[in-house]
Protein backbone atom coordinates (compact mmCIF):
# COMPACT_ATOMS: atom_id res chain seq x y z
CA UNK A 1 0.00 0.00 0.00
CA UNK A 2 1.32 3.43 -0.89
CA UNK A 3 1.03 6.07 1.82
CA UNK A 4 -0.25 9.26 0.18
CA UNK A 5 2.51 11.85 -0.06
CA UNK A 6 1.73 15.00 1.89
CA UNK A 7 0.96 17.87 -0.44
CA UNK A 8 4.13 19.62 -1.52
CA UNK A 9 6.47 16.85 -0.37
CA UNK A 10 8.27 14.85 -3.02
CA UNK A 11 8.01 11.07 -2.84
CA UNK A 12 11.21 9.61 -1.44
CA UNK A 13 12.57 6.15 -0.75
CA UNK A 14 15.39 5.66 1.77
CA UNK A 15 17.27 2.46 2.49
CA UNK A 16 20.36 1.48 4.46
CA UNK A 17 22.26 -1.72 3.75
CA UNK A 18 25.33 -3.50 4.99
CA UNK A 19 28.28 -3.75 2.65
CA UNK A 20 27.44 -7.13 1.19
CA UNK A 21 26.45 -7.94 -2.38
CA UNK A 22 23.72 -10.15 -0.93
CA UNK A 23 21.90 -7.02 0.21
CA UNK A 24 22.00 -5.20 -3.14
CA UNK A 25 19.23 -7.03 -4.99
CA UNK A 26 16.49 -6.46 -2.37
CA UNK A 27 17.23 -2.73 -2.28
CA UNK A 28 17.20 -2.46 -6.07
CA UNK A 29 13.90 -4.32 -6.19
CA UNK A 30 12.54 -1.83 -3.65
CA UNK A 31 13.60 0.99 -5.98
CA UNK A 32 11.65 -0.65 -8.83
CA UNK A 33 8.61 -1.13 -6.61
CA UNK A 34 8.82 2.50 -5.43
CA UNK A 35 8.75 3.71 -9.02
CA UNK A 36 5.92 1.33 -9.88
CA UNK A 37 3.89 2.57 -6.90
CA UNK A 38 4.26 6.13 -8.23
CA UNK A 39 3.37 5.26 -11.84
CA UNK A 40 6.94 5.62 -13.06
CA UNK A 41 7.35 2.09 -14.42
CA UNK A 42 8.78 3.36 -17.70
CA UNK A 43 11.88 4.68 -15.95
CA UNK A 44 12.38 1.53 -13.90
CA UNK A 45 15.21 0.05 -15.96
CA UNK A 46 17.36 3.18 -16.00
CA UNK A 47 16.75 4.25 -12.41
CA UNK A 48 17.35 0.76 -11.06
CA UNK A 49 20.51 0.32 -13.13
CA UNK A 50 21.93 3.65 -11.97
CA UNK A 51 21.01 2.86 -8.37
CA UNK A 52 22.61 -0.57 -8.68
CA UNK A 53 25.86 0.81 -10.11
CA UNK A 54 26.08 3.41 -7.33
CA UNK A 55 25.35 0.83 -4.63
CA UNK A 56 27.78 -1.70 -6.08
CA UNK A 57 30.53 0.94 -6.13
CA UNK A 58 29.79 1.89 -2.54
CA UNK A 59 29.77 -1.74 -1.35
CA UNK A 60 32.74 -3.00 -3.36
CA UNK A 61 35.04 0.00 -3.64
CA UNK A 62 33.85 2.47 -1.03
CA UNK A 63 33.36 0.18 1.94
CA UNK A 64 35.41 -2.74 0.51
CA UNK A 65 32.67 -5.15 1.64
CA UNK A 66 33.41 -4.38 5.28
CA UNK A 67 30.36 -5.76 7.12
CA UNK A 68 30.77 -3.08 9.78
CA UNK A 69 30.21 -0.30 7.25
CA UNK A 70 26.90 0.85 5.85
CA UNK A 71 25.64 2.18 2.53
CA UNK A 72 22.67 4.53 2.38
CA UNK A 73 20.54 5.34 -0.64
CA UNK A 74 17.80 7.90 -1.15
CA UNK A 75 15.66 8.08 -4.31
CA UNK A 76 13.44 11.10 -4.81
CA UNK A 77 10.88 11.83 -7.53
CA UNK A 78 11.05 15.52 -8.38
CA UNK A 79 9.07 17.60 -10.81
CA UNK A 80 11.55 17.17 -13.67
CA UNK A 81 14.11 14.71 -12.36
CA UNK A 82 14.65 11.57 -10.38
CA UNK A 83 17.38 12.23 -7.83
CA UNK A 84 19.47 9.39 -6.38
CA UNK A 85 22.00 9.83 -3.60
CA UNK A 86 24.24 7.01 -2.37
CA UNK A 87 26.72 7.34 0.49
CA UNK A 88 29.32 4.99 1.93
CA UNK A 89 31.54 5.02 5.02
CA UNK A 90 34.82 4.46 3.23
CA UNK A 91 37.83 6.70 2.75
CA UNK A 92 36.74 8.04 -0.62
CA UNK A 93 38.49 8.15 -3.97
CA UNK A 94 39.80 10.61 -6.53
CA UNK A 95 36.63 10.90 -8.61
CA UNK A 96 38.05 13.68 -10.76
CA UNK A 97 40.81 11.35 -11.91
CA UNK A 98 38.40 8.49 -12.56
CA UNK A 99 35.96 10.63 -14.54
CA UNK A 100 38.83 11.81 -16.72
CA UNK A 101 39.68 8.27 -17.82
CA UNK A 102 38.59 7.22 -21.33
CA UNK A 103 35.70 4.80 -21.77
CA UNK A 104 37.10 1.23 -21.53
CA UNK A 105 37.78 -0.59 -24.78
CA UNK A 106 35.82 -3.66 -25.82
CA UNK A 107 38.27 -6.08 -24.19
CA UNK A 108 38.31 -4.33 -20.80
CA UNK A 109 36.67 -6.32 -18.04
CA UNK A 110 36.44 -3.47 -15.53
CA UNK A 111 35.79 0.23 -15.40
CA UNK A 112 32.29 0.53 -16.86
CA UNK A 113 30.41 1.56 -13.73
CA UNK A 114 31.11 5.29 -13.93
CA UNK A 115 30.68 5.42 -17.73
CA UNK A 116 27.22 3.89 -17.29
CA UNK A 117 26.32 6.60 -14.78
CA UNK A 118 27.60 9.31 -17.10
CA UNK A 119 25.70 7.81 -20.01
CA UNK A 120 22.30 7.99 -18.36
CA UNK A 121 22.71 10.92 -15.94
CA UNK A 122 21.53 14.43 -16.68
CA UNK A 123 23.93 15.51 -13.93
CA UNK A 124 26.39 13.69 -11.69
CA UNK A 125 28.01 15.10 -8.55
CA UNK A 126 30.38 13.79 -5.88
CA UNK A 127 31.22 15.24 -2.51
CA UNK A 128 34.81 16.33 -2.01
CA UNK A 129 35.98 13.01 -0.57
CA UNK A 130 34.13 10.83 -3.05
CA UNK A 131 32.04 9.04 -0.42
CA UNK A 132 28.72 10.39 -1.68
CA UNK A 133 27.37 10.51 -5.22
CA UNK A 134 24.23 12.29 -6.39
CA UNK A 135 22.71 11.49 -9.78
CA UNK A 136 19.91 13.36 -11.52
CA UNK A 137 17.96 11.50 -14.21
CA UNK A 138 15.30 13.16 -16.35
CA UNK A 139 11.76 11.93 -15.74
CA UNK A 140 11.74 10.84 -19.41
CA UNK A 141 14.92 8.73 -19.08
CA UNK A 142 13.07 5.50 -19.79
CA UNK A 143 11.73 6.64 -23.12
CA UNK A 144 13.50 5.39 -26.23
CA UNK B 1 17.77 -12.69 -7.58
CA UNK B 2 18.18 -15.58 -10.03
CA UNK B 3 20.39 -18.35 -11.22
CA UNK B 4 21.61 -20.07 -14.31
CA UNK B 5 21.67 -23.45 -16.02
CA UNK B 6 24.24 -24.67 -18.51
CA UNK B 7 23.38 -27.08 -21.32
CA UNK B 8 26.29 -28.66 -23.13
CA UNK B 9 26.14 -30.10 -26.63
CA UNK B 10 29.58 -31.05 -27.91
CA UNK B 11 31.75 -27.96 -27.96
CA UNK B 12 28.76 -25.63 -27.54
CA UNK B 13 27.48 -24.55 -24.14
CA UNK B 14 24.25 -22.63 -23.70
CA UNK B 15 24.04 -20.61 -20.48
CA UNK B 16 20.40 -19.92 -19.69
CA UNK B 17 20.25 -17.09 -17.16
CA UNK B 18 17.12 -16.76 -15.05
CA UNK B 19 17.05 -13.36 -13.37
CA UNK B 20 19.50 -10.49 -13.14
CA UNK B 21 23.01 -10.89 -14.56
CA UNK B 22 24.54 -8.65 -11.92
CA UNK B 23 27.34 -8.52 -9.36
CA UNK B 24 25.89 -11.09 -6.90
CA UNK B 25 25.67 -13.76 -9.64
CA UNK B 26 29.09 -13.12 -11.18
CA UNK B 27 31.34 -15.18 -8.85
CA UNK B 28 29.42 -18.45 -9.24
CA UNK B 29 28.82 -18.01 -12.96
CA UNK B 30 32.47 -17.14 -13.50
CA UNK B 31 33.55 -20.41 -11.91
CA UNK B 32 31.12 -22.42 -14.02
CA UNK B 33 32.24 -20.72 -17.22
CA UNK B 34 35.87 -21.47 -16.46
CA UNK B 35 34.95 -25.11 -16.02
CA UNK B 36 33.08 -25.16 -19.34
CA UNK B 37 36.07 -23.72 -21.18
CA UNK B 38 38.50 -26.05 -19.39
CA UNK B 39 36.32 -28.97 -20.50
CA UNK B 40 36.45 -27.95 -24.15
CA UNK B 41 33.64 -25.45 -24.81
CA UNK B 42 34.47 -23.31 -27.83
CA UNK B 43 31.07 -21.76 -28.47
CA UNK B 44 29.23 -20.23 -25.51
CA UNK B 45 25.75 -18.80 -25.93
CA UNK B 46 24.26 -16.66 -23.17
CA UNK B 47 20.47 -16.78 -23.38
CA UNK B 48 19.13 -13.71 -21.57
CA UNK B 49 15.46 -14.20 -22.45
CA UNK B 50 14.56 -14.10 -18.74
CA UNK B 51 16.98 -11.31 -17.79
CA UNK B 52 15.82 -7.75 -17.27
CA UNK B 53 18.90 -6.29 -15.56
CA UNK B 54 22.55 -6.36 -16.61
CA UNK B 55 25.05 -4.25 -14.68
CA UNK B 56 28.71 -3.41 -15.26
CA UNK B 57 29.80 -6.54 -13.36
CA UNK B 58 27.65 -8.71 -15.61
CA UNK B 59 29.02 -6.95 -18.68
CA UNK B 60 32.53 -7.53 -17.35
CA UNK B 61 31.79 -11.24 -17.00
CA UNK B 62 30.61 -11.42 -20.63
CA UNK B 63 33.74 -9.59 -21.81
CA UNK B 64 35.99 -11.86 -19.74
CA UNK B 65 34.33 -14.93 -21.28
CA UNK B 66 34.75 -13.38 -24.71
CA UNK B 67 38.44 -12.71 -24.07
CA UNK B 68 39.03 -16.27 -22.85
CA UNK B 69 37.29 -17.79 -25.85
CA UNK B 70 39.08 -15.52 -28.30
CA UNK B 71 42.42 -16.86 -27.06
CA UNK B 72 41.41 -20.38 -28.14
CA UNK B 73 39.61 -19.30 -31.35
CA UNK B 74 36.25 -19.73 -29.66
CA UNK B 75 33.14 -17.57 -29.84
CA UNK B 76 30.56 -15.97 -27.60
CA UNK B 77 27.07 -14.81 -28.38
CA UNK B 78 24.47 -13.09 -26.21
CA UNK B 79 20.92 -13.70 -27.40
CA UNK B 80 17.34 -12.79 -26.61
CA UNK B 81 18.17 -9.37 -25.19
CA UNK B 82 15.36 -7.06 -24.13
CA UNK B 83 15.30 -3.66 -25.89
CA UNK B 84 16.81 -1.77 -22.90
CA UNK B 85 19.64 -4.32 -22.55
CA UNK B 86 20.40 -4.25 -26.26
CA UNK B 87 20.44 -0.45 -26.13
CA UNK B 88 22.81 -0.58 -23.14
CA UNK B 89 25.26 -2.81 -25.03
CA UNK B 90 24.88 -0.64 -28.10
CA UNK B 91 25.76 2.45 -26.08
CA UNK B 92 28.79 0.61 -24.66
CA UNK B 93 29.81 -0.34 -28.23
CA UNK B 94 29.73 -4.02 -27.35
CA UNK B 95 27.03 -5.40 -29.66
CA UNK B 96 29.48 -6.61 -32.26
CA UNK B 97 32.08 -7.94 -29.80
CA UNK B 98 29.48 -9.96 -27.92
CA UNK B 99 27.48 -10.97 -31.01
CA UNK B 100 24.44 -9.59 -29.25
CA UNK B 101 20.96 -10.06 -30.68
CA UNK B 102 17.42 -9.10 -29.63
CA UNK B 103 14.53 -11.20 -28.39
CA UNK B 104 12.53 -12.76 -31.13
CA UNK B 105 9.00 -11.39 -31.45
Amino acid sequence: MVTPTPRGRRPELRRTLRSSLDEVDPVCHDVRAFLRDHDETGAGFVVELVARECINNAVLHGNRQDPAKLVTIAVCIGRRYFCLRVSDQGTGFDWRERLALPVPGDTAVRGRGLPILEMYARKLAFNQAGTCVTVWLTRTCGEG
Amino acid sequence: MGGFAIERRGSRSVVVVSGDLTAPMVPSLQGSLKQEIDEGALDIVFDLAATETLDSSGIGLLIAACNSLARISGRISVVNLSPPLLQLLHSMRLVSRLNASPRQA
